[in-house]
Parts: structure tokens; sequence; C-alpha cells
């Protein structure tokens, strides 16, 4: 792993039900498991920070939505706050990341409303006020206790319409022909190497297609079996088809740096994990992405072992990591990290790595 | 009470252990046994997790090994690995936390008096072997399976593997076995001392 965009070492304070968390010697593979209300979903949000004040707002805004299943939000609401503390009551969010080749960074993210800025900040978004009058809340990102952003806290789709996390909750939806049509289609390359990988969970695969539905003027994505005339709905091929052609798609699209998958087992069939991983670490590898990924399935661990167990897969075991999470005697958050050898050990040992007991 | 996790070397310790310790009227769940991959630094520091996670909720680590090389040098040994890792441990060396030897010399010493007799017949069968070099003496796990498969009904040997096997073998049957023998007195002070 040498990418520079790729984490190495992350810390949070007061972010969700987590006051302080870290995680140590971090690789390109990472499973997180622990027990249920452990926090591994708000740990993978935590992991969607981006130094980029713009880029982290978009990204907080869609997480913050598709958690809790809204389509909109008022823009006079302050939807960053939902992401401190309560416990703490803090209002602001530390963060200290290292990524590979670098030097530590610390960061502190707050909110405030427009009311209780100094001039010398408004000034800063005059011209953003300018176009959207009716935002009422900022975001403001330190770094090294130095001022380093401000922004508008802009509760909609925004110049980033997407977050890199997928969510247990995320089936087929449309928002898969955009992300098809921008990051693969365009390329043959692009696209006959999409076909091969998903030709694990769907055989004979031909092609894909975007074709308008008559129904509703939603345009919806096709497959092309071989040998078979008749085009059939991607959305009829079953969760773990879905899934994995979600996964393959957002690696494409995150390229250089990182996707969260919440509880990346829903829906594959055991029998189906040793491919689903080599075919998804594959990709990663190709597109130089990190992966972070939450499961509770003691078999999609197993099988993500043996997957790097295959010998065409071995090198990559330097770059796979475990994260146990649990919460310990004096209420803290522990992650503890397991390299290759490690979590191998344990589960030929048959000794515990998901924690709660 | 505080949580206290069981470090063995293998299967058959933790089997042992958890039958000593039901005869002690101490129940420990199995999931308290973290089994390692060996007995040396790399193998503790393949579980190295198990410790820290106990020790991080103010649990006790127990370490339970055989002093097959020694019991000063595997204690010797054992405080440089912990230095090393940075871990925390109490340990009990099989046989009986102050001699050289391993679970199977316990196990040999805790059989009931009308049993000893078996293991003379070994005496004279390893003898025997001796005498020509171009064979192997048993050794003593070699032994010990020998000696509970020689004590099975017949109905129990057509499934052999369940009742003579290290990983299965009952130790609360007290035809085979006395654990209320004095060569266990080590042992339990140490288990009670712990876990009372």
């Amino acid at each position: 792993m040498d990418n520079n965009k790729h984490l190495k070492y992350f810390k949070i304070e007061n972010f969700k039900g987590l006051q302080s968390f870290e995680m140590n010697n971090i690789g390109q593979f990472n499973l997180i498991a622990g027990d249920n209300n452990v926090g591994k979903t708000s740990i993978l949000e935590a992991l969607l920070f981006s130094e980029e004040l713009e880029k982290l707002n978009s990204y907080y805004f869609h997480a913050f939505t598709e958690r809790n299943n809204l389509t909109s939000v008022k823009e006079e609401f302050d939807f960053l706050s939902y992401y401190f503390n309560k416990q703490t009551k803090s209002s602001l969010i530390q963060y200290v990341t290292q990524y590979i080749n670098a030097e530590k960074n610390s960061f502190i993210l707050r909110t405030s409303s427009i009311d209780k800025l100094e001039q010398s900040q408004l000034e800063k978004l005059k011209n953003k006020l300018l176009i959207s009058p009716k935002l009422r809340y900022v975001s403001i990102l330190e770094r090294n206790n130095q001022d380093f952003a401000i922004d508008l806290m802009f509760n909609g789709l925004g110049k980033y319409p997407y977050s890199p996390m997928i969510f247990y909750t995320t089936g087929y939806r449309n928002d898969l022909i955009g992300f098809y049509s921008e990051n693969i289609q365009k390329s043959q390359k692009s696209k006959s190497m999409f076909l091969n990988s998903l030709n694990f969970f769907i055989n004979e695969i031909e092609d894909i297609e975007i074709v308008p539905s008559e129904m509703n003027n939603v345009s919806l994505i096709y497959i092309r079996i071989k040998n078979i005339d008749e085009l059939i709905p991607l959305s009829m091929f079953g969760e773990g088809a879905n899934k994995l052609f979600r996964i393959l798609l957002e690696i494409e699209m995150v390229r250089g740096q990182r996707l969260m998958i919440d509880e990346i087992d829903t829906g594959i069939h055991y029998s189906r994990f040793k491919g689903f991983w080599k075919t998804i670490i594959k990709s990663a590898i190709n597109n130089d992405v990190q992966i972070f990924a939450s499961t509770h399935n003691l078999e999609c661990l197993k099988y993500f072992k043996e997957a790097l167990e295959d010998e065409d897969m071995i090198l990559n075991q330097d770059n796979a990591r475990h994260f146990l999470v649990e919460k310990i005697k004096n209420g803290e958050t522990k992650a503890y990290t397991y390299n290759f050898e490690q979590f191998e050990t344990a589960l030929n040992m048959g000794n515990e790595v998901r924690g709660g007991k | 009470m505080k949580k206290i996790k069981f470090f063995v070397e293998g299967e058959a310790d933790r089997r042992f252990l958890i039958d000593f310790l039901k005869s002690l009227d101490l129940s420990v769940d199995e999931s308290n046994f973290i089994i390692l991959s060996g007995n040396d630094e790399a193998a503790l520091n393949n579980s190295i997790i198990d410790f820290q996670r106990n020790t991080d909720n103010d649990g006790i680590n127990l370490l339970i090994f055989d002093a097959d090389e020694g019991h000063k040098s595997t204690l010797d040994r054992l405080e440089s690995v912990k230095r090393n890792l940075k871990i925390s441990f109490v340990q009990f060396l099989f046989p009986n936390n102050k001699d050289s030897g391993t679970l199977e010399h316990l196990l040999i010493s805790v059989v009931p008096k009308s049993n000893k007799v078996i293991f003379d017949c070994f005496d004279s069968f390893e003898e025997c072997l001796k005498a020509d070099d171009r064979f192997n003496p048993p050794i003593l796990k070699t032994r010990v399976y020998a000696y509970v498969d020689s004590l099975l009904s017949k109905k129990e040997r057509k499934e052999r593997e369940k009742h003579a096997d290290e990983k299965y073998r009952n130790y609360l049957r007290k035809d085979h076995w006395d654990l209320t023998s004095p060569a266990l007195e080590p042992l339990r002070k140490f288990l009670e001392t712990h876990l009372n």
C-alpha cells in the first residue's frame, strides 16, 4: 500500500456515541467487527472525513439523510450537530489523521449559526450568502489549531451529490444509473473489467444497458445474458448481485481514496463469500481504493481469511487488517488491530474475533 | 468477580482444565480459554489482543504451560516474553509449578492406584524397544492414550477416539482418574486463588 491518500492512523473525539476512538496500523482492506451498538456504523461515518470542507459537508449530509431515511432537510437545520457526541454535549468534533508517508494532522469541526459569526468570517461567505440567503448555519474546519475553512452548511445535493459509504439498507436504486454512465460506460476497458467481475454473480453476463422504462419515464439498468434475447432488469438478480454491482461501481467512483461499506455480508450467501471477497479485493487493488467494511458474520470473516490464503492473493495479506471494536471497562470504545497472521491464528484456533464475550 | 482468561498450549490442556475445574465446583465456560498456536513468543504475539482485551477490562490472564524445557528456564523465558510483548499474566507450569514436566507427567501421577499397573507394563514395553536402536520409545502422550484405551469397554472401543483422544477425554471418570490426588494440590491452590 503506497497511496498517500490512504489512512494509516485515524482518531476521533466527540463523534456520535464515540467520546474518543482511534484506529492504529490501518491497512488497505479493513474489516470492522464488534457487538451491537458498539458504534461500527458511526466509525464508518466518521471515516467520511475529508480535509475539503465542502466535500465533508456533502458527505455527512448524504450519510445523514441516508441513515435517517430522509429525502430532504430544512435549510435552517444544523444537520452536522447530529454527529456531535450527546453525552459530552460537545459542540465540536476532533479528528487526527495520518496518511501513508505523511505526518499526523489534527482537525476541529464545529458549526455556528450565521448570527454568531464575526464580521471577518461573514466576509468570507459574502458571495455564497448572496446565492443562498436562506441558509442559516455554517461549518468551520480548523487544521492544527489554525483557521482553515468556513462554509455554508448546504442542506442539499451540493457539488458532491454522493458519499463514499454504502449503508446496509441500500439496495438497487436509480443513483446507480448516473454512477454507471459516468464511471464505467464511457470506457470500453472499464466496462470489460466490470462485466468480468460481475460474472461471478451473474453468469454469462454480456452487457449492461440503460433503458427508459415504459411505465414512468425513469431509466433502469438492464442486463444482457448470453443466448437470452430479452434484457433482464438488474433488480431481478437478487440482493447479492445488486450489492456487488453497487460495491464495484463505487470502488471505481472513489478511485485512489476510501470506501466504507456497512454490514458487507448482508444479502450474500455463505457459499459465495470467498469469491465475493476476491472480486472486491481485486477491484480495490486495481482502483487503489482503501476499504473499510463492517460485519457481524463469522463466515464472512472466515472467507475473508480464506480468500487471502489463495495463492493469487497471498501478497495482499500484508495489507489486510481486522479491527475488533469493544467498549472496555472505563466506558472507552477501543479498536484492537489484528494483522493478518494474528487474525488467521485466532480463526484457526477458534478464538473469538467478533467481541461481545 | 474479575474475568479470568486461560491461555493454554492446546485442546488437551483445555479439556483437562475444564474437567478439573468442574471437579472443584468451579465452572468455567469454554470461551474463556484461548488456545495458543504454540508456546514461543511468536505464538503469544499472535494472541496478544486476547491478553490486552482481558487486561483492559481488569481481568486476570492465567497462562498454563508445560515446563518441558525445565521449570526455571521456562519461567525465565516467559518472563522475557511478558516484558517484550508488554502483556500481563500469571503462570502455572505443569506438572506442579515446581518441577520440570508436562501435562502428561501430571496425568500419569493422578491415575487411581489400582490402575498403576498399566504403566508398569509400559515400562517393560519401553525397555524392550530401547534395546533395539531401530525403534522409538513411546512418547508420554502415547502412553496416556493407550492407558485410557486399555480401560475402555467393548462398546466404548467402537468409538475409541471419542473416549481416548485428548480432545474428548473425560477426566471426571473416577475409574480412570483420581482428581483428588495430592499431585493436583498445587494446581488446585493456583486455580482457587484466582477463581474464588
